[in-house]
Parts: structure tokens; sequence; C-alpha cells
């Protein structure tokens, strides 16, 4: 290995190290919150026409899980990304999708409002085959504008530091 | 239309049983178009064929979000109602790129005992996805199976 890559190498590690230190004080905090969103109709006859899936849903009135995940996206700003739930972390280079975990309390219905609060749950360094890996935890939490619990979304992202693509 | 699970087919299925073998259709550059725009989705690396090979990847990127969705309503078609789904969790192993054909197959691996009398069996599920013989997506899920037949 050159010098140089061995300079680079421990660049990363350091930026690596000092992002997750700095996130590290960090966990519990509130990162975004959102809402009330109603979800209409329209959005979730969209959502489940993009899907592709063959057939048709078993019941139309309840909202796909999975598009829980995307409501703190919208609106649509076209090249760029404007998740707020990623905003946290621009100290870190190279994220790639470390996971998705959903967690449902109770069903979903069309034309209910929503509520959203995604906080930071988790961040460790975790020693990788090529170096250090920095894994962040996003936790965002939904329930109904009658204050119970829908159920929750944990995306864990991985960093690699060096310059983003 | 696939066969949802009750509590008397939970308690006579053995783990290791497949509980669904779908292949989806190929995925083509306007459902990746139209899924970008129905959930908000804004990197071009999804709906930009040019962008995303100078960017490395062999073409456009089908959305990880996306693959959720169809792991999702794979389990989901599994049960009635879909709010039976109590848990699910998905690993992106390898890129998918448009034109792919992807397939899904969900799998018993085992099963939570009841823990109150007349409570609900919990089935916990794998779901692979694979394109061709590459598996694309690992995934597990629980299923909640309410002795009444309602959750």
């Amino acid at each position: 290995m050159s010098e140089r890559s061995s300079d680079g190498q421990e660049a990363i590690r350091r930026q690596i190290t000092a992002g997750i230190a700095a996130l590290s004080a960090r966990i519990g905090e509130e990162i975004a919150s959102w809402g009330p969103v109603e979800i209409d109709r329209t959005t979730v006859s969209r959502y489940w026409e993009a899907l592709g899936f063959p057939g048709r849903p078993r019941d139309c009135e309840i909202v796909p899980l999975t598009l829980l995940a995307l409501l703190p996206r919208r609106p649509v700003d076209i090249n760029r990304d404007v998740r707020p739930s990623e905003q946290v972390d621009n100290a870190l280079g190279n994220p790639v999708n470390g996971g998705t975990t959903f967690t449902i309390k109770r069903a979903l219905h069309i034309g209910e409002r929503v509520r959203g609060r995604t906080a930071l749950t988790e961040a460790f360094v975790r020693e990788g085959r090529s170096g250090p890996l920095g894994i962040v935890v996003k936790q965002t939490s939904f329930w109904g504008d009658d204050g119970t619990e829908i159920g929750a979304v944990d995306r864990t992202t991985i960093y690699r530091g060096g310059i983003e693509r | 239309m696939i066969a949802t699970i009750d509590w008397v087919r939970a308690q006579a299925l053995p783990d290791g049983a497949v509980l669904l073998d779908l292949a989806l259709p190929p995925v083509t550059m306007t459902q990746l178009a139209f899924y970008c725009g129905a959930a908000g989705v804004t990197d071009p690396i999804h709906y930009d064929r040019d962008l995303a090979k100078r960017m490395g990847f062999k073409d456009a990127v089908v959305n990880g979000s996306l693959r959720v969705g169809w792991m999702a309503e794979a389990v989901t078609s599994l049960v009635a109602p879909p709010s039976s789904v109590r848990e699910l969790k998905c690993n992106h192993v390898r890129a998918m790129h448009v034109e792919d054909t992807p397939a899904i197959t969900v799998t018993l691996k085992g099963r939570e005992r009841p823990t109150v009398l007349g409570g609900e069996l919990v089935l916990i599920c794998t779901i692979e996805m694979r394109v061709g013989d590459t598996i694309t997506d690992r995934g597990e899920a629980r299923l909640g199976i309410a002795a009444t037949g309602a959750a």
C-alpha cells in the first residue's frame, strides 16, 4: 500500500471517528418533526400503482406500511435530496443503506392525520474489512391525531468516509 | 390470488415451508420515474440512466424503498387484515437496476407461541429477493395470526 493511500486511510479514520463522536453526544435528539399530514386516497393510490405489485390490496382503506417511511420526504424537489433526517450526518462521507426496520402498532387508515418525529438513536464505529465504518441509526415514530402510536421506522446508514460521490 | 394464512393453516405449516414464491415483472424506467414522483424520491440515479452510468452504476438504480415496498407487499398479501404484519426488517445486499426481473420468496422460519390462552400466534418469516441467482435483498417479518381470525 502506498504512503498516500495509507494517509488517505488515516484521514478517513479521523473523519469517521470525529463525525461519530459528534453524533454520539446527540443521541436521543430530535432531528425533525412534521405534521399533521392527512393521508389522502390519491397519494395511496399513486403509491400502490407505483409499486407495481401484482394483484390488488386486500383492504383498500389501509395505508401500505412502507408509505409511512416516505411521508417525511414530501414534497418533491427535483434533483435535490431534501430528506430532512439525513442532514444531521453531513460530515460523514459515502453513505450506503444499512437496512430498514418497520415496527407496526396499528393500521393506518386513509383519511387519518399523522404526525412524525425523527430522532437520532445510535451512532458508533465498527471496524470493517477495509477500515472503520460509521453506523448511524435514526428512528421516525408516527402517531395519529388522537395520540395513538402507529409505528416506527428505524433506518440504518453506513458511512465509509471520504468524499461524497 | 395468494392464499392467506389463518389460525388453522398457521398451526399446520412446517418450519421451512415456502409461503410465497413470486416473480415480479421486469423493472422499467417508466415505473422508476412514476415511483420517484409518487414517493417523493429526488435522487437522479433512479431516473437518469446517463447520470447513473457516469456515477459508476450499471444502469439506473432501483430504489431501495421500492424494493422494501415489494417485500412489505409480499408479506402483507399473506395475512388478513394487512395490519397483521407486526415487524418487517429489510437489508439490501446488492444493487438492482432497471430491466432486472426480481423474484421474491417468503419462507416460514419459525413461530412464537401465544403467551396467553387464545392469544396471537406470531409467525417468523424470512424474505429473500433475487435477480436470477443473485440475492439482492434479505428480510425478516413477524406476522400476527389471531386465534379468532381477526387481529
